[in-house]
């Protein structure tokens, strides 16, 4: 009796991580058929949930007449000045905040925990003004630095969570070794934390690929359009171009989905790491 | 002797150095903007005066604030969106973490499924739901069809479009609560469990008197912290509705963008960016007063 209702609550825990599933991967899906119809499918009535034919009109549409791929070399730019500058600020601070005690390192730390909770949308219009006296508004360099205050304090705690799990005791013994501490942060520490500093440096790549409200309002240029920018070009104010934006969509989300596939275990446990320790 | 490498390798002044980075950043792009915002929302300053700077105001944009039935009709509009996601975030995401902390083989499976909402860009997220809304070709009214009903103009109908932005919200909010939960679980000690079986607890009851209790902090942050993303949040309704029709989606944080960027009053948007932040400071003691009773 006990066997056959465990049997029954599980069966019922699988269909609804099933439902779940569908529910969640859905909308992907619908993304993704759509991109790989041809046109005349994309917006035919009743709308097909397998494509009758197969097609990679869009993508070749995509890729070759819009301003997609412009947009994807500016993105990537941004993205790895964001992770560069970053993830050196962040290791640095996170090995400082990890290792050593000194006065003011409490206040520091809630100061950038602090820093964190302020939402981005807050500093928006204050940022708009200043990169404007900086001359920096239309230029990759506004977002470059606007990114920073989005990724910084998360990769900070991130890092020193890392940092505070590698034995002090190795250090220690390279620094009776005649090492100086920079030294044996550089040739013991850092080594060890490659893990560390990949998830560090993968979330910065995502929030800087994803981003799109500091570029709608920092960019101007076409030529300087980012790639979340550029998608806003398929819609048009009366027709939106369905079958070249969700071919642009899939692009857009592989380098993510990639990143999760390749890495789940420690993005997982880093897209904790900003919000439950202190 | 203070020679640069003195200094280098001084315990004391290291720290610091290693610090000046970060705190330069984060002087620049966050805290001196963040400053500034006191000092531009007393200003009527607009697109049109940029360069100018726009006259001292004092308190006006505020008193302007308290007397606009727009402000009011979003606060509202952002308690029902902030409480239909809340409700629906967390009321699924702590159903996933329960079934995947207890069933740790097919966890590793569906976790990464049920993560990825949580790291797409909500520009993707936003297009991929106005499709899934789509009157004629979307996915959602086909389903519809398929039992009989609808169809539905979900993002132009002034009482949909409210909960079809709820619904694509749950979506994407919900992973985090289930990592965060599933986390927190894993912290709760074993004993107490044993303890409880041999006394003959029934599983719901070991649940309710056991673990709800000890998962009661991380259920404050969390409910914190969703809270406070979901006010603030407004990408997603840039994307998909741009706070209509007629104003039946305008949260506060959108009512800010639009004052801000699309009507150009700056100082005015700043003065709604402080009145957030307010309420922002209130979830946020109430965040450190939980986190402080933890420890």
């Amino acid at each position: 009796m006990r066997r056959k209702r465990n049997r029954l609550l599980s069966a019922l825990v699988y269909l609804f991580l099933c439902l779940y599933a569908v529910f969640t991967l859905l909308p992907i899906y619908w993304v993704f058929v759509t991109s790989v119809k041809p046109s005349t499918e994309v917006e035919s009535f009743p709308p097909t949930l397998l494509p009758h034919t197969f097609s990679l009109e869009h993508y070749e549409f995509v890729f070759m007449k819009t301003r997609v791929v412009r947009g994807i070399l500016n993105s990537l730019l941004v993205t790895l000045a964001v992770t560069a500058i970053s993830l050196v600020s962040a290791s640095l601070a996170g090995y400082a905040l990890a290792r050593f005690h000194f006065p003011g390192k409490g206040a520091i730390s809630a100061a950038v925990l602090g820093l964190y909770l302020i939402p981005p949308v807050v500093n928006v219009i204050p940022l708009f003004l200043i990169l404007r006296s900086l001359r920096l508004l239309n230029t990759l360099w506004a977002l470059i630095l606007a990114y920073q205050g989005l990724v910084l304090p998360l990769l900070t705690f991130l890092l020193r969570n890392y940092f505070e799990g590698i034995p002090k005791e190795l250090e220690e013994s390279a620094l009776v070794d005649g090492c100086t501490r920079l030294g044996a942060l550089r040739r013991v520490t850092l080594p060890l934390s490659v893990p560390g500093l990949a998830t560090a440096a993968i979330f910065a790549f995502i929030f800087s690929w994803n981003e799109f409200i500091f570029a709608l309002l920092l960019i101007f240029s076409d030529e300087l359009k980012t790639f979340q920018l550029t998608l806003m070009e398929f819609v048009k104010l009366y027709r939106i171009d369905w079958g070249a934006l969700t071919a642009a969509m899939v692009i857009g989300m592989a380098p993510v989905l990639s990143f999760l596939v390749i890495a789940q275990r420690y993005l997982i446990a880093g897209l904790l790491g900003g919000a439950i320790k202190r | 002797m203070l020679t640069p490498k003195g200094i280098l390798s001084s315990e004391r002044t290291l720290p610091y150095l290693l610090l000046v980075p970060l705190i330069v950043l984060m002087f620049t792009v966050t805290l001196f903007p963040f400053l500034w915002n006191f000092y531009v929302s007393m200003h009527d300053l607009k697109t049109t005066n940029l360069l100018t700077g726009g006259p001292f105001v004092g308190l006006a944009n505020y008193f302007k604030l308290f007397r606009d039935p727009t402000f009011f009709h979003s606060l509202g509009v952002s308690a029902y969106f902030v409480l239909g996601s809340m409700v629906g975030q967390f009321g699924l995401g702590l159903l996933l973490a329960l079934i995947l902390h207890y069933h740790p083989g097919p966890a590793r499976f569906f976790r990464v499924i049920f993560v990825i909402p949580w790291i797409l860009s909500a520009l993707i997220i936003g297009y991929s739901w106005i499709w899934m809304y789509n009157y004629r070709f979307g996915l959602v009214n086909s389903l519809l069809r398929l039992m009989g009903l609808g169809p539905i103009r979900w993002l132009n109908n002034m009482k949909m479009a409210l909960w079809a932005l709820v619904i694509a919200n749950i979506w994407r909010g919900t992973p985090f609560t289930m990592l965060f939960l599933e986390a927190a679980l894993k912290t709760i000690p074993r004993e107490p469990y044993e303890a409880a079986r041999v006394d003959g607890a029934s599983p719901w009851q070991r649940f309710l008197y056991i673990t709800l209790p000890l998962l009661r902090p991380a259920i404050a942050i969390n409910l914190i912290l969703v809270t406070m993303w979901t006010f603030n949040l407004f990408d997603t309704i840039l994307v998909m509705t741009k706070g209509g029709p007629a104003n039946a989606t305008l949260t506060t944080a959108m009512y800010m963008y639009k004052s801000a960027f699309e009507y150009g009053l700056l100082g005015y948007g700043s003065a709604i960016t402080i009145v957030m932040l307010l309420i922002n400071a209130l979830l946020a003691v109430l965040y450190f007063r939980t986190v402080g009773r933890q420890r």
